[in-house]
């Protein structure tokens, strides 16, 4: 399960800032998501965070993979909300027939709405991107030291490196676990709801018992390596703050502030239809 | 062969030092933990509701209550949060919300193990987390052409749940999910998660309707919607849960220093 | 002086400054009321490379563990007694300090791997040790080398085969530069060709680098070969401490603690009793092949049981693969031109390296995989048009790991869970689990929870769990892996009376010489390929076929071979017993 498998390609200029900064983009992003309610702004922040995908080189085919995934969500968002939003519906576009069944004369898509729902497709869009923005364009020992040096405790960075070391391993379990219950005559193609829930249920108890008792050997390997979750540590992989790190850190935090300003005493950021 | 003769060597006094621990869980322990549950959001639930953010959604959210209760609230968390994190990257679409998923993991497991502390003040805090939640939640609703009746009759369960949270119930709860027997267990767990979840799914809401204010008439749909998957959730919590805590005593591996069973 | 001549001359514990010394040692687990070690007095020398021999749950493990004050720092409980290593005491200094001097190696080649690149999980312990980050890489390449794994710096751990596992697990271990370093029971979960590297790795560490070595471990072959000493641990207490030639030669002393000798010395201690006594009982094949030569004039080669043909097959074939084809997702190709028919009544053993495809080839069989290509029938019929749950029921299925297959919170209702899917209730669900749990000797413990069991236990529940549904075939895969002799012996008994009972037994293991007296067929893959389907006898004396699977003759079968051809008379020989039968006293002519 190595990083560059799974959707970022090679170097870029963005992959070799230090994580604090892509951290600070990180958190530039959601803040100004959740900030902003206007389509042209998040739609704008989006972009952006889609161009700093590509810079970044993270490969195309995942992120139509995970646009691919989000679209039915998204569907239903730009039709609960032009249909129903009547805090900001006005103008009507289209109304359902009368003809047709059911919902003849009474479904309308108001146009304030389908851009509401708009503006909050570009926000979980930001939101979703970001973090394979950040995560697949650090190596693993980056995103280590970067989280250590923002004083996150050692112990949980390791905890974070470590369940991905294992994330393999019990995925790996599930499916052997599966496939025993089949041969006990499990036939889950013949099953009603209830069945399978319990079912379900029955997949994740060994799974969860065999990965407890198998970590017990884990803590004693990690006493024997002398690992305490002490903070008193050397690092084979060193990163530092460039002069580029420094200038995105001070623009995120500048952005931020900005935004909150502006939002608080102009309402620039609040919804209203775009002028286009 | 008899074992009763005493030792030769000089007995020495021992002091246990055991190994690394967070939040008094064994760091192992928040490993797997956090592996399993994020190897958890791929098995999905065969009930989905795809309105509000998240997709279908995986086992592993009825177990997030669960994880608290039996590592313990930071190491809940800590379990939770990476557990969906790394959730987040690897399926995406099952977390619309990105990071702020991740901190609602954390808050439910943290709330689980908050449920099952003896001698802790925590529940407080708690409880001001979510009522604080509620009226958020409920309060943008209002300012949306929500009308009060109907956000009452949609946030039922969540109400339920803070309700149960502040009344002596949660004590009952502790009680049941400590006691040795089966039947108290369950019954327990079944309180336990309802709890937890109706509390977590509070919090939950409060972020995800700040970003997606879904319009009136969802929540007319919710109103059956929210019930199920609540009941749902603490379903498999409860029969996932007594099937592991039964199991963890009959073992007999060590708990966790602030583990509720 | 030699480490091993050092030894010799010390070896009842009477020497100068040794790296390990164990005085009294007794240890109890907390909440446990047996002990688990017993007075173990112990001193290792510098350099030495000693062995730990004993079945489960002599307390090799703990032994080891407190070798660097895991045990007792980190459980707990009672010690007795003084270990001192390195001229620390184990009690009155910290883990960290110890861990300096002793590092540990366990069996599980996945669990003690936590990093996500082989040089993270080198450079784990030195970071720990806070070693200055300028020496790190130098340290890395070091150890890397040491165990011949250079150049493999970012491999992701799951990318690594079980030997190269367990040899990063050394590197590892090695990096930090003990003056001590422990394996328990390194390569019990290898495949022959893991194995055999490990043990070089050791060996060469050992000898080249002048490390001290410990090493639990049943495979007694390589022990006689490579360890100074070796001690024999039972019931936590040492039992006996000396060369492997005096230790693996105490025929009754094993016996009685269930152990395995090496199988030349098992050869020549039958021959012993026929009258042949050699001057030392030798315990590697060096040693055997020399003492043969020794006694060549005394010795008569008569008779040998010639290799049986299998009987025709008379009826159709109970299960069967056509040509069949599979890839898994990420390219492996699995199984290519797969043809093998077993018939009712047949025990067949399909051996072959990890990878070689024996496992795809069992999950065809039981429908949890289609070919992508030829086809596989079970009793004539195309298992594609069988539910993986009907097929259960003809096919048992015990996994490697029987933790992965167990459900249920009591053995009882373990074993009645596939019943109760099937839709078997009432009396006649209570009466076949009984019958189940009888075969098994579970009954005594049906109500308890199946994990809280030994991991025999475990193994045994599986089976029942399995049995519990009649099935007309069994499936093993790798049963022996992680056993000792008398654990692996249980289940291929087990094994056995299924067979003698008129049903078929396919076993897959890579443990080739524990398999006469079960199987009669064998069948050789390599690489997803069938390299060759042969009875038993033969397939033991196709060394250039086992060769290409990695796998190797049993010592024994060589030991024949060599004699074999000196007398050129064939010895197509299964055991160390029937080699020996084979063998008299020349009679000098009257």
């Amino acid at each position: 399960m190595t990083w560059r498998r799974f959707g970022s390609v090679g170097e870029s200029r963005f992959g070799r800032l230090d994580f604090r900064s892509k951290l600070m983009v990180m958190a530039a992003a959601t803040a100004l998501a959740f900030l902003w309610e206007s389509p042209t702004l998040n739609g704008l922040l989006t972009l952006s965070v889609l161009g700093l995908c590509l810079l970044a080189r993270i490969r195309l085919s995942y992120l139509s993979h995970v646009l691919r995934l989000m679209l039915p969500f998204y569907v239903l968002l730009l039709l609960t909300h032009g249909i129903w939003n009547t805090n900001v519906g006005r103008t009507v576009l289209w109304t359902a027939p009368q003809g047709w069944w059911l919902i003849g004369g009474s479904i309308q898509l108001t146009l304030e709405g389908l851009v509401y729902g708009l503006m909050i497709i570009f926000r979980t869009l930001t939101l979703v991107l970001v973090i394979p923005l950040v995560v697949l364009t650090s190596s693993l020992d980056e995103l280590i030291v970067g989280l250590v040096r923002i004083r996150v405790p050692y112990k949980v960075a390791f905890v974070f490196s470590a369940t991905l070391r294992f994330v393999p391993l019990l995925l790996q379990e599930i499916q052997t676990i599966t496939e025993a219950q089949r041969l006990r005559g499990l036939a889950l193609e013949k099953m009603n709801l209830l069945q399978r829930l319990r079912v379900y249920s029955r997949i994740a108890v060994p799974l969860l018992l065999g990965a407890m008792t198998k970590s017990q050997q884990l803590d004693t390997v990690l006493a024997a390596k002398a690992f305490s979750g002490s903070p008193d540590r050397t690092y084979l992989h060193e990163h530092t703050m460039g002069t580029a790190d420094r200038l995105v850190v001070v623009l995120g935090v500048a952005a931020i502030a900005t935004a909150l300003a502006l939002r608080a005493t102009t309402g620039i950021g609040g919804f209203q239809l775009p002028g286009w | 062969m008899a074992a009763t003769k005493e030792p030769r060597g000089e007995e020495r006094s021992v002091e246990r030092v055991g190994g690394a621990t967070i939040g008094g869980a064994p760091i192992a322990y928040i490993i797997v933990w956090g592996a399993a549950l994020a190897v958890l959001s791929f098995v999905p639930m065969p009930v989905s509701a795809i309105l509000g953010i998240g997709g279908t959604f995986p086992i592993s959210q009825a177990l997030y209550a669960l994880v608290g209760m039996i590592l313990g609230p930071t190491a809940g968390a800590l379990a939770a949060g990476i557990g969906r994190l790394i959730g987040i990257f690897t399926a995406p679409h099952t977390a619309a919300a990105g990071i702020p998923s991740m901190v609602i993991a954390m808050v439910w497991a943290a709330a689980g193990g908050i449920l099952v502390q003896k001698r802790s003040r925590a529940w407080i805090v708690a409880l001001v987390v979510f009522a604080l939640a509620y009226v958020a939640y409920v309060g943008r609703a209002l300012t949306v052409d929500v009308s009060p009746g109907l956000a009452l009759q949609t946030t039922l369960t969540n109400l339920s749940g803070i309700i149960l949270w502040l009344l002596p119930t949660r004590i009952l709860a502790r009680e049941w999910i400590s006691d040795q027997g089966a039947a108290k267990l369950t019954a327990g767990l079944a309180l336990g998660c309802w709890i937890v979840n109706a509390c977590g799914h509070t919090f939950a809401n409060a972020l995800l309707y700040y970003l997606n204010p879904w319009p009136a008439n969802i929540w007319r749909i919710l109103i059956p919607i929210i019930p199920a998957e609540q009941l749902f959730r603490t379903i498999v919590g409860a029969v996932v849960g007594v099937g592991v805590i039964s199991g963890l005593r009959a073992i007999g591996l060590p708990k966790p220093a602030q583990a509720g069973y | 002086m030699t480490a091993a001549a050092r030894c010799l001359s010390g070896v009842h514990n009477m020497d100068a400054d040794p790296i390990i010394r164990i005085e009294n040692l007794s240890y109890q687990y907390p909440r446990s009321p047996a002990f688990v070690l017993r007075d173990v007095n112990l001193n290792v020398q510098r350099g030495e490379f000693l062995g730990i021999v004993g079945p489960t749950g002599a307390g090799k493990t703990t032994l080891c563990l407190a070798l660097n004050g895991i045990v007792p720092q980190f459980y707990g409980g009672r010690f007795f007694g003084h270990v001192t290593v390195a001229g620390l005491d184990t009690i009155e200094n910290r883990i960290y300090e110890l861990a300096q001097h002793v590092t540990l190696v366990f069996q599980d080649p996945e669990t003690q791997l936590i990093a996500n690149s082989v040089q993270d999980e080198v450079a784990f312990g030195l970071e720990n040790f806070q070693v200055a980050r300028s020496e790190m890489p130098q340290r890395i390449q070091w150890a890397l080398e040491a165990v011949r794994l250079k150049g493999m710096l970012h491999r992701h751990p799951s990318e690594l085969s079980g030997g190269e596992k367990q040899r990063l697990a050394i590197a590892a271990a090695l990096a930090v530069q003990p003056d001590v370093l422990v394996l328990d029971e390194p390569t019990s979960q290898l495949d022959p060709l893991g194995k055999q590297e490990v043990f070089a790795t050791i060996r060469e560490l050992n000898e080249r680098l002048g490390i001290t070595v410990i090493l639990a471990s049943h495979a007694s072959e390589e022990l006689a070969e490579f360890a100074d000493r070796v001690a024999l641990l039972d019931q936590g207490q040492l039992v006996s401490l000396d060369t492997p030639e005096r230790i693996f030669s105490g025929r009754d002393l094993l016996a009685r603690h269930a152990v395995r000798p090496p199988q030349v010395t098992e050869f020549y201690i039958e021959l012993a009793r026929q009258g042949l006594e050699p001057p030392s009982i030798p315990v590697t094949l060096q040693e055997a092949t020399a003492a043969y030569e020794q006694m060549r004039d005394k010795i008569a080669v008569c008779a040998c049981p010639a290799a049986e043909a299998l009987p025709p097959p008379s009826e159709p074939p109970l299960l069967s693969a056509h040509d069949v084809h599979y890839t898994y997702g990420d390219g492996t190709r699995a199984l290519r031109h797969v043809t093998l028919d077993i018939h009712q009544g047949e025990y067949v053993v399909i051996v072959g390296q990890n990878g070689a495809g024996k496992t795809t080839l069992a999950k065809h069989f039981l429908h949890l995989l289609e070919p992508q290509a030829g086809e596989v029938h079970l009793a004539g019929r195309d298992v594609r048009t069988l539910a993986v749950s009907d097929i259960a029921q003809t096919i048992g299925f015990v996994a490697q790991n029987p933790d992965q297959q167990i459900f249920s919170t009591t053995v009882a209702s373990e074993v009645s869970f596939a019943l109760q899917s099937l839709g078997t209730r009432g009396p006649e669900l209570e009466a076949r689990v009984a019958e189940s749990l009888q075969t098994m000797g579970l009954t005594d413990l049906r109500d308890r929870h199946p994990l809280s069991l030994a991991q025999g236990d475990r193994a045994r529940v599986v089976i029942a769990a399995a049995l519990a549904m009649r099935p007309d075939v069994l499936i093993f895969d790798e049963p022996t892996t992680g056993q000792d002799y008398n654990g692996a012996k249980r289940i291929l008994d087990v094994s056995r009376r299924f067979h003698q009972a008129g049903k078929t037994v396919i076993v897959i293991t890579h443990h080739l010489y524990l398999m006469p007296g079960y199987a009669q067929r064998v069948v050789v893959m390599g690489r997803g390929v069938v390299l060759g389907d042969l009875p038993l006898r033969q397939a033991f004396h196709s060394s250039e076929l086992l060769r290409s699977t990695y796998l190797a003759a049993p010592q024994i079968v060589r030991l024949a071979q060599y004699i074999s051809a000196r007398e050129q008379v064939p010895l197509p020989i299964l055991t160390p017993k029937e080699l020996a039968a084979c063998l008299r006293l020349r009679r000098t002519s009257p």
